[in-house]
């Protein structure tokens, strides 16, 4: 592969002064492109054309929910969030640089109601931070219809909760969605993620547990078919003791789709006490499909309960024979299996919108 | 190993190979590596010229490729100007005249693990004293491991031969067998495979050659323990087993006795070829020395082995446990192209101290009906980091292809590291692929369980890590299955507070 | 000539705040022969005897003795402590999968033997005394072959405990809860069992929360731990009296 390159040289905003190498972020972020652990990040995904587009102009996202008391919508921020990583994700931190500015979310007490994001295009990249003991339930849907791209951090202040659903459904060429999560100690986060692939769809999810006793929860549901892609990479970063995750993402690829995923835990010398449970299943389906899964764990510290799986795997014989032998037709059938497969993993807020797009039907049908 | 006076050589300038060919073979190159060092190994083999060609070709290539470079295994920058291509094999006289000679550290490790007597004196290279042979008088246990080595080595290839089967160094099949060597040889591995695997091609030293007729089961399993040269192949081993169609082999290497050597670099290839039916069992069972407490002086294990299910029902497995070298890095894979072939995998790989690890497997998935199965158990202690890369890769003509991939880490201590890095690529909708991996650690309340029963702190570990590999040991052959549950124990010691 | 003779202990617990003190001055004798009753409110020390006294780790003794035949015990190595003759039935036995229960036992056997100087035991004859005692103790001796109280419920743990203490046979058993969790079979099984036990040479230290247990494994004499220290000894007769007026009544 040649070399990753910036699109442009960028300059430093004020603002990211307080980063660690600052001084010469550009070489820093080149570095950090080219090293063997991140292409190994884009080994099945061309990168080109994402990072190309970081320097893309950028609009805000429609956003409602944000004139609620304890809830204050900015457009700048003085310094650099703890859950910036320059090496993990050169690409995010770019696009920090190539945005005339940024959006800030602050929310210092409790919503009753939702904040909504809609993209409808390239959107502005978002730092939301969530104070103390504070819950937020953040509802997000991806709506654009030519490339796009979302950057979002998200930092949780010891016991915070945030419940979080986002859908990615949307048919476009190409879409990026880049989202840190920071959890201080005692501090909850739960991801309902429902996608669909799209021309090249791209979903970096990387979570950080900062604080004793943390826990996090990503759930997801996928489906690509059409000659469709979709590349998930997730990083869960234990760096405390005591923190709990859990991930269980289900995927259907179909005739001609291509999905990818990898699903990184990374536990840290010192994470005494961490629980961590992943789960990858994957249902192949009529011709052509790719998928490539690979889940991985690191792990410097002993005193862990770690395990991870993953399937690929066709719809279970035994099952269909179940359905069919009681009338109902062979399509149907797979129908009703894949689509339960799928349902395990369709819940919140936005389960609606994306029962329809992935299963085809909507909760009250079924 | 001689060392003549390498300066006098430098002076000779760049006529030194060339001078070199005519000198005697009790020599050892200096070194240094170059197309006439390519030329003189295969001259004082007496190699025939295809082979000579072979491996000339394989040098140009490694010339093009570059070393690669892993995330999770560091170490000083390998030169590879610095080794000496080759090693001419010891004479009768060289070595201890009795076991009183040998290093007594080692005979205390020969000890523990349980080798018999004369044993141990094989595998010190104790050699006898040729006037005391046969002599009541200056009889010593070497006298007798000669003659029960050869005797034990004499019967068994009478077995062999009866059966047709071919098991012998490399470097006499390509004499007496070289339209078999021809056309196997690196047709598992190609030269160009990756970097070791190119410069094993060049410069590989000595191998075993194994050849089983159609239908035939090998009537014993060959141990390279038996082939007392064995010992002085060095480190470019070169191993070529072939299975014709309905045949079953099962073949040993290594053993739990810490081997220590001179070279540091280890880079061997082994290729497996089963035939249409044919089964090819491969157990390893390696102790390379894994350096001081710091790591240093340890030996490096890079391997290329790979097996090839040719026809359809062919069967290989790698069995391996591996608890020496300061870095071990191999990755026994099988390539599944004959239909309803089937690729095993069961490993345990134990790091200490400050070892690092970076080994697993590959299954390629090409034929229907294909089926793999991994079983890896990494265990870390100390200072160490231990890494397990695995890919099942299913083609899109493998029709309902199966995969079980099982990874379990047990970490002992915080200091160590365990990692797993699974690939899965599937191409073909009918397949079914599980992956499961766990971590965990040997518990202080298991252990203290154990020692309130009265069982000593290391007798506990190693009987809870046993436990753990019981899955990989079940597949060895017996006697090594004993020897490696001895040698998790050496290998451990010290380990548990 | 005392059994067990635990003379002021004062020792600490293991945290992540740092060091709690738990006993502060417990003395106890048990002379051969003896069962003595340790009850207490939840809090009040009893398992940390039994941890301290048998040498688990993430415990830390102050001051005062111990001694098992004379012999100082708190110098001494967990396993060392065992090869003595302690014994300690678990409160939450732990499961370590892969190690088959008869190995366990076995590799326990030899050891206890070794450090006595005697022969281990004939493999064959030993697999059938443990069938036996497994079947006297209503458990299946299929669990032999499975790992250590790998798929065991909270009762059939127990039973393997006073399975390995009559197996064992020790000189002191210390039998930490071995009543709770327990249905009223399950607990006649096991004082049965522990009754069984019992001889004119051995010693037993029973902790528990409840009385009932004292029903069917009668105590010499019963004490009462209450923030570290034995506040009252009595016979039989204290425990119900406890029972009747509740740990109040004393503390």
């Amino acid at each position: 592969m040649a070399d990753l390159t910036l699109p442009t040289t960028l300059a430093t905003p004020d603002w990211l002064a307080g980063l660690p190498d600052a001084g010469s972020l550009p070489e820093v972020l080149e570095q950090a492109l080219n090293s063997p652990a991140h292409r190994e990040r884009w080994k099945y995904t061309k990168p080109g054309p994402f990072i190309a587009a970081t320097q893309h102009p950028m609009i805000d996202p429609d956003i409602s929910g944000e004139s609620q008391n304890g809830v204050a919508l900015n457009q700048s921020i003085d310094a650099p969030l703890a859950g910036f990583d320059l090496d993990q994700a050169p690409e995010a931190i770019a696009r920090l640089c190539y945005a005339d500015h940024v959006m800030t979310l602050d929310v210092s007490a409790s919503t009753n109601e939702p904040i909504v994001l809609s993209h409808t295009g390239n959107t502005r990249p978002l730092l939301v931070r969530v104070a103390a003991g504070v819950s937020l339930t953040l509802l997000e849907t991806a709506d654009a219809s030519d490339d796009a791209q979302q950057s979002i951090w998200i930092d949780l202040a010891p016991n915070a909760r945030v419940q979080h659903s986002r859908n990615a459904l949307n048919d476009a060429p190409s879409h990026w969605q880049y989202l840190n999560v920071r959890l201080q100690a005692g501090a909850q986060y739960q991801l309902n993620n429902h996608v669909a692939g799209c021309g090249s769809r791209r979903q970096d999810v990387h979570i950080i547990m900062d604080g004793q006793g943390a826990e996090a929860t990503l759930v997801s549901a996928g489906k690509v078919d059409g000659n469709m892609a979709l590349d998930q990479q997730v990083t869960l970063e234990h760096r405390q003791p005591r923190g709990q995750s859990k991930q269980t993402i289900h995927n259907i690829v179909a005739n001609g789709g291509k999905c990818t995923f990898n699903g990184r835990i990374h536990i840290h010398e010192g994470a005494a006490g961490t629980d961590a449970q992943l789960s990858n299943k994957n249902l192949g389906m009529g011709e052509h499909a790719t998928i490539n899964t690979k889940p991985e764990l690191e792990i410097y510290t002993d005193d862990v309960s770690c395990s991870h799986g993953a399937t690929v795997g066709t719809i279970s014989q035994d099952a269909l024979f179940y359905l069919t032998s009681r009338g109902i037709d062979r399509t149907a059938a797979e129908a009703l299996l894949s689509q339960g497969f799928l349902r395990q993993c369709i819940n919140g807020p936005l389960a609606d919108q994306a029962l329809t797009a992935l299963v085809g039907r909507a909760r009250e049908e079924s | 190993m001689s060392n003549s006076s390498v300066d006098d050589l430098v002076e000779a300038g760049s006529e030194y190979h060339a001078g070199f060919v005519t000198d005697v073979e009790s020599e050892t190159l200096p070194p240094g590596l170059d197309e006439s060092v390519v030329r003189y190994i295969s001259a004082q083999k007496k190699e025939p010229d295809w082979l000579t060609e072979w491996r000339l070709k394989a040098f140009a290539q490694w010339q093009e490729m570059r070393e690669p470079k892993w995330a999770h295994v560091h170490y000083p920058p390998i030169n590879f100007q610095d080794i000496s291509y080759y090693s001419a094999p010891k004479s009768q006289t060289d070595g201890p005249r009795s076991l009183d000679e040998v290093d007594p550290e080692l005979l205390r490790t020969y000890e523990k693990l349980g080798i018999p007597l004369h044993e141990q004196a094989a595998l010190a290279g104790v050699v006898p004293d040729p006037a005391a042979i046969g002599s009541p008088a200056g009889a010593n246990v070497a006298v007798d491991v000669v003659f029960d080595s050869v005797s034990i080595a004499t019967t068994f290839k009478e077995t062999l031969a009866e059966a047709g089967v071919i098991f012998c160094p490399i470097s006499e099949a390509v004499h007496s067998h070289p339209e078999l060597v021809q056309k196997y040889l690196g047709s598992v591995i190609p030269q160009r495979d990756n970097y070791y695997a190119a410069l094993n091609s060049a410069v590989f030293s000595d191998g075993s050659f194994v050849y089983i007729p159609k239908g035939v089961r090998c009537p014993m399993e060959l141990s390279t323990y038996f082939r007392i040269n064995e010992r002085n192949t060095g480190q470019f081993e070169r191993t070529l087993i072939i299975a014709d169609e309905g045949s079953h082999v099962s073949y040993l290497e290594g053993c739990t006795a810490p081997m220590r050597d001179e070279n540091q670099l280890h880079a061997a290839v082994v290729e497996l070829v089963a035939m249409g039916d044919a089964q090819i069992k491969y157990s390893t069972v390696q102790n390379w020395y894994p350096g001081d407490e710091n790591g240093k002086g340890g030996i490096y294990n890079f391997v290329t082995k790979r097996g090839l299910c040719a026809g359809p029902r062919a069967k290989i497995s790698w069995t391996q446990v591996e608890t020496g070298s300061a870095i071990t890095w191999k990755y026994p894979s099988v390539v599944l192209r004959g239909d309803d072939s089937v690729g095993e995998f069961y490993s345990v790989a134990l790091t200490n101290n400050r070892q690092q690890a970076d080994t697993g497997t590959k299954m390629i998935h090409m034929g229907k009906n294909t089926k793999s199965t991994i079983v890896s158990k990494g265990i870390s202690a100390g200072g160490s980091e231990n890494c397990y890369r695995g890919l099942v890769r299913i083609s899109p003509t493998a029709h309902n292809a199966r995969n079980f991939t099982q990874c379990d880490s047990l970490l002992i201590g915080d200091r160590c590291g365990a990692h797993t890095f699974p690939y899965i690529e599937n191409k073909n909708n009918s397949a079914t692929i599980e992956h499961e991996a766990s971590t965990s650690k040997v518990s202080d309340d298991q252990l203290f369980a154990c020692q309130q029963r009265g069982i000593e702190t290391e007798q506990a570990v190693s009987m809870i890590v046993n436990g753990f590999c019981k899955e990989v040991f079940r597949e060895l052959p017996m006697e090594f299955a004993v020897e490696a549950g001895k040698l998790l124990e050496v290998s451990l010691e010290g380990a548990v507070g | 000539m005392s059994l067990l003779n635990v003379s002021d202990l004062h020792a600490s617990v293991v945290t992540d705040d740092g060091a709690q003190p738990i006993l502060k001055g417990l003395t106890l004798e048990v002379k051969p022969g003896e069962v003595h009753a340790i009850m207490g409110p939840n809090g009040s020390g009893k398992s940390t005897l039994a941890n301290v006294l048998s040498g688990r780790p993430g415990y830390t003794v102050n001051s005062g003795t111990a001694t098992l035949d004379g012999q100082g015990l708190l110098e001494l190595e967990p396993f060392e402590r065992a090869q003595l003759g302690l014994f300690l039935a678990f409160q939450y036995p732990v499961e370590i999968p892969g190690v088959s229960n008869m190995e366990f036992l076995k590799a326990s056997i030899d050891s206890l033997a070794r450090a006595r100087g005697e022969e281990q035991p004939n493999t064959a004859t030993f697999m059938k005394q443990v069938r036996e005692l497994a079947g006297s103790l209503d458990l299946d001796p299929a669990f032999l072959k499975r790992g250590v109280n790998e798929g065991f419920s909270g009762g059939e743990k127990k039973r393997n405990e006073i399975m390995q203490l009559l197996l064992l046979q020790p000189k002191l058993a210390l039998l930490d809860e071995t009543d709770s969790g327990l249905d009223i079979d399950a607990l006649k099984v096991v004082a049965e069992g522990v009754n069984r036990y019992r001889s004119a040479e051995n010693g037993v230290v029973l902790i528990t929360h409840y009385q009932r247990l004292l029903d069917y494994i009668v105590p010499d004499f019963v004490h009462v731990l209450s923030h570290g220290k034995i506040i009252e000894s009595g016979d039989k007769t204290l425990a119900l009296e406890l029972e009747a007026k509740g740990y109040a009544w004393l503390t």
